[in-house]
């Protein structure tokens, strides 16, 4: 229960400091929106084209969204050093991650969901009768992208480089779970069922959210 | 019969790359014992400070807190512990309340509105409660710091330069509320270069250089007034 109060806690603080400032979700909507409009500009697809090609166009759009969500999620303790007081709370480092990868998850999300009804007007595609199995794949590829940035957000904070090398480890490692979710896709796009597709995903979710939670306070430590 | 170091630091190496920001550096303090840690800047105090606090990993040496291994018995070590350091630790953008209220639940603090009142009025923004602390000036924020500092009464207090940025005041306020943890059998180890403030509160002043140990002096005996002087003392005796 203590865990529980303290992810809640953490959790908290995360969507309290987002709705003040607004700075993440802003970004990754605003980005993941652009995204969708330059490319529908680009291909201008036809609405066969659009079965093909969008699944991966909006799986780009929101990979590259979601790690400057990530990226913020971690910005936010370096301003006046507030990781360190988390460090210094008596509780298991790994609760910072369960705290982190939900607000990221949330974050990304929402950005997802903001994106789509500018998907439909630019791709001129009805998604209305495969949203729910859409919403659902979404949440199962975010959370695992998620999964696998908020564990390496953290690596690369200690770096110089800090956001620049985190597209660079995180696209590879998350390779599995964006095949997985453009493949999920695709198949909804095609009304074929995309059962295989969540699985995949629901199980690197586990794998991947299971093993970052156990390797995060040895990321932590200096 | 003695009792054991509250807090014990032996031995202690840590490297970054090649520089030994430490290079075996030893350090204890007593139950109701406040050691002052002088020395020049880079001479390895910040790190030391966060080795005890368990924030950096030593690569070799002992270090244990209140009798327990800060690698084996981390919660119980952690709660014990009241660490400031340069970074504050606060969240900008979070109201003063907002601050200790966030702190106080990862703490399981009790009365937890009761207890964020009662920092805030301990060090004078109660007024200010509401407002965010990216506002404040850096004396505030350092005021907003060490009341997070305090917020769990931590046995064992690792300070980081307290006094920066505070007024008179302030700095009076907090000498008081250092006194009366150690009048509780609290443990401090504090690194301060403001000498007037910082040395009439200590038994002891370690001065470290270059990673080590260089010098030690006894304050115990002496009177408020002189504790200062015999710190610089140490200090030129040794630079």
């Amino acid at each position: 229960m203590d865990g529980l109060a303290r992810v809640g806690a953490l959790l908290a603080k995360d969507l309290l400091l987002e709705l003040r400032t607004r700075q993440g979700l802003f970004s990754m909507t605003l980005f993941s929106i652009l995204s969708v409009l330059l490319l529908a500009f680009a291909f201008e697809p036809t609405r066969e084209e659009t079965r093909l090609i969008a699944p991966g166009l909006l799986w780009i759009a929101f990979a590259f969204a979601g790690t400057i969500g990530l990226e913020h999620t971690h910005a936010v303790e370096r301003d006046m050093d507030g990781m360190e007081g988390l460090l210094l709370a008596p509780m298991d480092r790994g609760l910072i991650y369960v705290a982190k990868l939900l607000a990221g998850t949330l974050f990304m999300y929402l950005a997802e969901l903001l994106t789509l009804p500018f998907f439909v007007v630019f791709f001129n595609v009805d998604i209305l009768p495969m949203l729910p199995q859409m919403l659902l794949l979404n949440l199962a590829g975010t959370f695992g992208f998620c999964a696998v940035g908020t564990l390496l957000v953290a690596v690369t904070a200690r770096t110089r480089l800090k956001g620049v090398i985190l597209p660079v480890l995180l696209f590879p490692v998350a390779v599995p779970v964006l095949l997985a979710a453009v493949e999920g896709t695709a198949a909804i796009f095609r009304g074929e069922s995309y059962a295989a597709a969540l699985k995949i995903l629901i199980a690197f979710d586990v794998v991947f959210a299971s093993v970052a939670f156990l390797m995060f306070g040895f990321v932590l430590e200096e | 019969m003695i009792s054991p170091p509250t807090i014990l630091g032996r031995g202690i190496v840590r490297k970054f790359g090649f520089l030994r920001a430490l290079d075996g550096a030893a350090l204890d303090a007593r139950a109701g014992e406040a050691v002052l840690l002088v020395g020049p800047n880079g001479a390895g105090k910040t790190t030391l400070l966060r080795v005890l606090a368990g924030l950096l990993l030593a690569n070799e040496g002992e270090v244990s807190i209140c009798g327990q291994s800060p690698r084996a018995n981390e919660h119980n070590v952690r709660r014990r512990i009241g660490f400031l350091s340069h970074g504050l630790a606060l969240y900008g953008d979070l109201t003063a309340s907002e601050n200790l209220g966030f702190f106080a639940r990862l703490y399981r603090v009790e009365n937890r509105a009761e207890r964020v009142r009662a920092a805030l009025r301990e060090v004078g923004l109660e007024s200010w409660r509401d407002e965010p602390a990216r506002s404040f000036s850096r004396g505030m924020k350092q005021r907003l710091a060490l009341a997070r500092v305090f917020l769990h009464d931590p046995d064992v207090l690792l300070l980081d330069e307290p006094f920066t940025g505070l007024d008179l005041d302030s700095a009076r306020a907090l000498a008081d509320r250092l006194a009366s943890a150690r009048a509780r059998g609290g443990a401090l180890v504090l690194s301060s270069h403001h000498l007037e403030v910082a040395a009439p509160l200590a038994d002891r002043a370690v001065l470290l250089r270059r990673g080590r140990v260089a010098g030690e002096a006894d304050l115990g005996g002496l009177s408020a007034s002189e504790r200062a002087p015999r710190v610089r003392e140490l200090l030129a005796g040794e630079s």
